[in-house]
């Protein structure tokens, strides 16, 4: 029916700041700001940003593992939730929803439960969901064990007795004891080293083919999200600057930011002359209201209007969309 | 000639653990002139890090000791120096910035106060003259508002802006050498651009030598002028940055330079490096990298290469570089 998988509008995840003897709340972190994604079967939306943009929290709003504070997410033309609607999936409904969506997280060394053996962490979701019983689960860990390229003998292991790549390996296995649809990769890599990232990568692309899996990819390096996702959205503080897919992110960008995060990837060559564009400041807190753009008090290019208005998430040719005012309006950039 | 900072001949740090004793770094031998960036790129475990520490004489005692070798800085072999003169030296003429700069500062002191227990130590000066120079000091680095900052504590600071006060306490004595270990891992990718432009900045002000330590190639073609290759605390590959990219000749070097995500096009699966760098306490009889090499000979696994020159400025450690004859004399 639909093309899409997942489909998000609007989500939002404000966290309470409290302060004072009573606790009052005193403000909102705005840490994901209206959010919408659409992630169509088979494909590898990646996410990227600085660190305290909002990608972690969009990844896990999106499956409703935190509660949103508003918008609507659609798995598979069924509504998790609806905010403004006030729908909400029954617990038993996302309990059977959780099979089809799983999550693979970034450390490896805290994701692994240390007293549980490797087989027990594999095949707890398989348990949990009575789709065998233990003894079968422990085989069926055994041959997804040796999917991911460990030794199906492992099972009887420790988490501590395997390396960085090998955890990873581990956790890839148990997000797909459950024969997911849907894969939440919260920065997969970010904790290997540089020969171990690639072997991880290549067996997330294999598994994708093999079992025809959609990944939602969040990562901080743009270098890695070029050529593994088809599209890519940019956050910054809560919000898609630019989405497009990869191609045009990294041939054509846009948005003042994604210049800038693009211009401060490392040469790949030292004769590589690259113009660099250095963002001035920090980011700003993401509790601070802001009234027109939140790119304004960084951006070499800021016009008045940028901070008297928030610009709107815009298309500017087919699959690339951007916010900010100063394209497609005319304006030199 | 005269302008060498820092000579480093067959270093060799060891470790005494339960399950037997090893060597971390096993016959390291580089030099750094003045003004100049030596690059030390490998991955986790492969002695980069204890390379720095050596120098700096900060080897975890009593499991780690140097059992030879000579660290001559400026002339002086500091490893014949006893530990109140080291004291002298370490964060004044030699200054390091360490990797986490969340876990490097004292959570408990405020900024000002860290910066000047250096300047009081080495340079001797009283507490009411450092603080205008710790300002002037944040205000180098290009930290924001330097006068709050010499009154906040660490975590008031982004992580950026931390490991910008650490490099401010590096500088504070004007060091002649910079050991630099992976400073820019813990930061984003706009943070770290900001970051290694202040490094470029200052070391063409100061012609200060800086030892960077990465595992990150990109930030090596960015800042290095040499580069040494490490696996398993051993040199493989040494050479100047270019030649490095140019011709690599190390199969351990090519990999690490095709497995670069940046390397790979669109729907191209990545290269990728079987397998794992090997535990230190079951080293392969032969080259260390011969189990991960899709080049490796039968020689490879029975007998440990030398590092030659092939070039005035470039040595490698592979047998693929020896001829016919040497091989067989070696077997």
């Amino acid at each position: 029916m639909s093309e899409y998988l997942i489909r998000a509008k609007g989500i939002k995840k404000h966290f309470p700041i409290h302060d004072g003897i009573f606790s009052r709340t005193v403000g909102h972190v705005k840490a994901v700001d209206g959010v919408s994604i659409d992630i169509k079967k088979g494909e590898i939306f990646g996410l990227v940003g600085e660190s305290g943009c909002g990608k972690s929290t969009t990844g896990r709003t999106l499956i409703n593992l935190i509660e949103p504070t508003a918008g609507s997410v659609t798995f598979e033309g069924k509504v998790i939730y609806d905010v403004e609607n006030k729908i909400a999936v029954s617990t038993k409904d996302m309990q059977a929803l959780r099979r089809d969506i799983q999550m693979i997280f970034q450390d490896p060394y805290a994701s692994l439960d240390p007293r549980m053996t490797v087989g027990e962490i594999v095949s707890e979701g398989i348990v949990k969901h009575k789709m065998a019983k233990k003894k079968e689960a422990i085989k069926k860990s055994m041959e997804l064990l040796e999917l991911c390229g460990l030794r199906g003998s492992n099972v009887n292991k420790y988490p501590h007795e395997f390396s960085g790549g090998q955890r990873q390996r581990i956790g890839i296995a148990r997000a797909l004891a459950l024969n997911p649809k849907f894969i939440v990769a919260d920065e997969p890599i970010a904790a290997l080293d540089v020969s171990i990232q690639s072997q991880v990568l290549l067996l997330m692309q294999e598994l994708k083919k093999k079992l025809g899996l959609t990944y939602l990819f969040i990562s901080h390096d743009l270098g890695i999200v070029k050529y593994f996702c088809d599209r890519i959205g940019v956050m910054y503080l809560g919000n898609i600057v630019e989405q497009g897919t990869s191609e045009q992110l990294f041939s054509n960008p846009l948005h003042p930011y994604t210049k800038s995060l693009l211009s401060a990837v490392p040469k790949t060559h030292p004769r590589e002359v690259r113009e660099r564009i250095i963002l001035k400041g920090d980011v700003p807190s993401p509790s601070s209201h802001f009234e027109g753009c939140k790119f304004y008090s960084r951006c070499a290019y800021a016009k008045e209007i940028c901070n008297r208005e928030i610009p709107e998430l815009k298309e500017i040719e087919k699959d690339h969309l951007v916010s900010c005012h100063l394209v497609g309006s005319g304006g030199e950039l | 000639m005269q302008n060498t900072t820092l000579v480093v001949e067959n270093l060799v740090t060891g470790f005494k653990t339960s399950e037997g004793s090893f060597n971390a770094v096993d016959g390291v031998d580089f030099k750094i002139e003045g003004g100049k960036v030596l690059g030390i790129v490998g991955e986790s475990g492969c002695g980069k890090s204890i390379t720095s520490l050596s120098i700096m004489g900060l080897v975890p005692k009593p499991n780690g000791f140097i059992s030879s070798g000579k660290i001559l800085f400026e002339g002086q072999d500091l490893l014949k120096l006893s530990e109140p003169e080291m004291q002298m030296i370490r964060g004044n003429r030699i200054a390091m910035i360490f990797q986490e700069p969340m876990t490097a500062l004292n959570p408990v002191f405020k900024i000002g106060f860290q910066i000047a227990e250096i300047l009081e130590t080495h340079q001797h000066l009283k507490r009411s003259e450092c603080k205008p120079i710790c300002i002037e000091l944040l205000k180098r680095v290009g930290l924001p508002r330097p006068e709050k900052v010499v009154d906040e504590y660490p975590h008031q600071l982004s992580g950026g802006m931390r490991q910008r006060v650490m490099i401010a306490m590096a500088l504070s004595c004007n060091p002649k050498l910079l050991i630099a270990d992976e400073p820019t891992t813990a930061l984003d990718v706009t943070v770290q651009a900001q970051v290694l432009e202040l490094m470029k900045d200052l070391k063409s002000e100061f012609q200060t030598s800086i030892l960077f330590i990465t595992h990150d190639l990109g930030v090596i073609a960015e800042m290095a002028d040499n580069v040494l290759v490490m696996y398993a605390g051993k040199v493989m590959e040494e050479t100047d940055c270019e030649t490095l990219f140019d011709e690599p000749l190390h199969p351990y070097t090519l990999a690490l330079l095709c497995s670069r995500p940046e390397r790979i096009k669109r729907g191209e699966s990545p290269i990728c490096i079987p397998g794992m760098v090997p535990s230190p306490f079951d080293m392969p009889k032969g080259c260390a990298f011969a189990p991960r090499c899709a080049l490796s000979k039968d020689i490879c696994k029975e007998k440990k290469p030398e590092l030659k020159a092939i070039s005035p400025n470039h040595k490698v450690r592979c047998w693929q570089y020896y001829s016919e004859e040497e091989q067989c004399q070696n077997i």
